[in-house]
């Protein structure tokens, strides 16, 4: 997939673990890994918002892409 | 996300399917088992017989009958009748061939029962877009279309071996003859598998939207 998830970096920048925000943001654990090794299909808006609101970035922070 | 609760029909059929699935098992062994035991110790007794399903012979024309709008032809067809031939009397060859149409639809009918029986299970556990399912419809669609077959087939061969020993039965018709709305609800759970494997496609790319 050409779209990454950067939410290794977000993470570390806020100083959360994935279990932590796993908790706040009221997704599973499983499904959060599936985002973080960029395994995911898609994304929900629901699901971009709860992050950017935890990790207090904008959708532009956690997307990047890649075209190799 | 809601989570999912089995519809209580869900589970009576499904129930239902599963008895049916071990009574079938129970009654396929007695039949097999029993009927060359019977054939070979039990001979003398004709207590014990075999129905055979055979068509009967129906006068070619039709008949003229009155009725209060007026006449009508009335014309006899399809007529069918059951042969009780104690078993001690069947000859070998014909035992044979009922045999095997014993052991062929009893294997496609369980088969097609412990398929059902899995389809039910995974839709209770709420996972009816299963690639399993799928394949298991597929499974029961041929099983079906096989039986259709094998009782046309089987039929066709026992009216001729029937024929040899009736000695009145000249006009005893001898066609194949498959039930058309088994072969239709055959095609149908084909198709139905086709789209449940597309379902099942779907559900897996649906787990991966986050």
């Amino acid at each position: 997939m050409a779209i990454l998830i950067t939410l290794d970096r977000l993470l570390e920048r806020r100083g959360l673990t994935l279990t932590e925000l796993s908790d706040r943001i009221g997704l599973t654990l499983a499904n959060l890994s599936i985002l973080k090794t960029n395994k995911a299909r898609a994304v929900r808006f629901s699901t971009l918002e709860a992050l950017c609101r935890e990790l207090k970035c904008q959708p532009g922070d956690l997307l990047e892409y890649d075209e190799d | 996300m809601e989570t999912y609760r089995a519809d209580p029909m869900i589970k009576i059929l499904g129930g239902l399917v599963s008895t049916a699935y071990f009574v079938m098992i129970v009654g396929t062994g007695l039949v097999l088992a029993g009927a060359p035991a019977l054939k070979l110790f039990a001979a003398d007794d004709a207590h014990w017989s075999w129905g055979l399903e055979v068509p009967a012979p129906v006068p070619d024309a039709p008949t003229t009958v009155r009725t209060s709008w007026g006449s009508a032809q009335l014309k006899v067809q399809d007529v069918r009748g059951k042969l009780l031939l104690p078993i001690g009397v069947i000859p070998w060859p014909l035992f044979a061939i009922l045999w095997l149409h014993a052991a062929g639809a009893g294997t496609l009918i369980l088969v097609s029962l412990h398929n059902l029986r899995r389809i039910f299970q995974r839709v209770r556990d709420g996972a009816p877009f299963d690639a399993d399912n799928a394949r298991r419809l597929r499974t029961l669609g041929f099983a079906m279309l096989g039986l259709a077959l094998l009782s046309g087939v089987a039929e066709l061969i026992t009216t001729l071996l029937v024929k040899r020993g009736l000695p009145d039965a000249g006009s005893l018709p001898v066609a194949l003859r498959v039930d058309g709305w088994f072969v239709l609800a055959a095609l149908v759970l084909i198709a139905l598998a086709r789209i449940f494997r597309r379902g099942s496609d779907l559900e897996s790319d649906q787990a991966l939207v986050i």
